[in-house]
């Protein structure tokens, strides 16, 4: 029965497989259901919240969504299987990369935010962002840019033309600064 | 897209609260209990009706206690049959007063369907 465990995420098998162990022993010992009915309510119970589990972790993770963006985009440079894609591709992943690794938010104090990424404090100049801030719906934008920028992408990649290139790159770029900045935990700044 | 998060400083945007983690609060609301006892609890309370598997259990008791409505407890209440496996949970304050609002709400729900007479024919 303890095999059941494996069909939940690492993370959780991490924090509670020692404990979901114990658990399984204890039915069955102090339980007294040794029986079949017992290890196929496991079984099943595994197999049914063991993957909605994997579902919402990889859905509360914007990262892999944009890992996502960027998988795409160096399957289509493969494809396309040019010098100009896969440097193209890269700057990408790079660009991206950047974003989601900086920790800056722009809507905060000009000095806190990162040189590259301060002209998007231009959404909020007060910078007292609250939670109920209409700025916050601005990260929608960042679907139809990033949707605008794999177009470009593609049609750079199958075409090999630079132009398009660079547009989607910078789109994509754009779509991915916005989101990130436009989606992070309010209140960025204590409310005066 | 990620789920929103709760604000601790609004018990009312914790709710409602899943099925489970009400189930969970109820076990938890006596003591202090570890993993396979909150089980038994919720079985004894249903008299049998829910039975909380344990991956139910963990997941939910994990997304409760990254809302900080459960810890878990250093104290070992009961050493004779511990386990080191097995760890202790309460609510915290946090979850006492979600708790509280929850069960306002569902004692609500539940006053409107008397008064209503569901099930048993329609409205007075």
């Amino acid at each position: 029965m303890r095999a059941a465990l494996l069909a939940y995420p690492k993370e959780f098998r991490t924090d509670f497989g020692a404990e979901y162990a114990r658990t399984v022993d204890d039915i069955v010992t102090h339980g007294g259901r040794r029986d079949l009915g017992s290890a196929l309510r496991i079984a099943v119970e595994a197999l049914t919240v063991g993957p909605r589990m994997r579902w919402e972790n990889l859905m509360s993770s914007a990262r892999i969504m944009l890992s996502a963006v960027v998988g795409f985009v160096a399957l289509a440079a493969l494809a396309a299987g040019s010098t100009a894609t896969g440097i193209f591709a890269a700057s990408v992943i790079v660009l991206l990369l950047l974003q989601l690794a900086g920790r800056d938010r722009p809507i905060a104090p000009i000095e806190d935010v990162h040189p590259r990424s301060r002209w998007l404090r231009l959404v909020n100049p007060e910078a007292t962002t609250t939670k109920e801030s209409p700025v916050k719906h601005l990260r929608w934008l960042a679907l139809p840019v990033l949707g605008l920028g794999l177009v470009f992408l593609f049609f750079g990649l199958t075409w090999t033309a630079l132009p398009q290139l660079g547009v989607g790159v910078a789109l994509v770029a754009v779509a991915a600064s916005v989101w990130r900045v436009t989606a992070g935990v309010w209140p960025v700044v204590p409310e005066a | 897209m990620a789920k929103r998060q709760p604000d601790p400083d609004d018990v009312d945007s914790f709710l409602p609260l899943p099925a489970s983690a009400m189930h969970i609060m109820v076990a938890l609301a006596g003591d202090e209990r570890h993993g396979y006892a909150i089980m038994r609890d919720i079985e004894d309370l249903s008299s049998g009706s829910v039975r909380m598997g344990p991956g139910t259990l963990y997941g939910s008791l994990k997304r409760m206690i990254d809302q900080g409505l459960v810890e878990e407890t250093d104290e070992r209440p009961d050493p004779a049959l511990d386990d080191e496996r097995r760890r202790y949970y309460r609510l915290t304050d946090l979850g006492q007063r979600v708790g509280a609002a929850e069960r306002a709400r569902l004692s609500a729900l539940l006053e409107a369907a008397h008064m209503r007479q569901l099930g048993l024919g329609g409205a007075v």
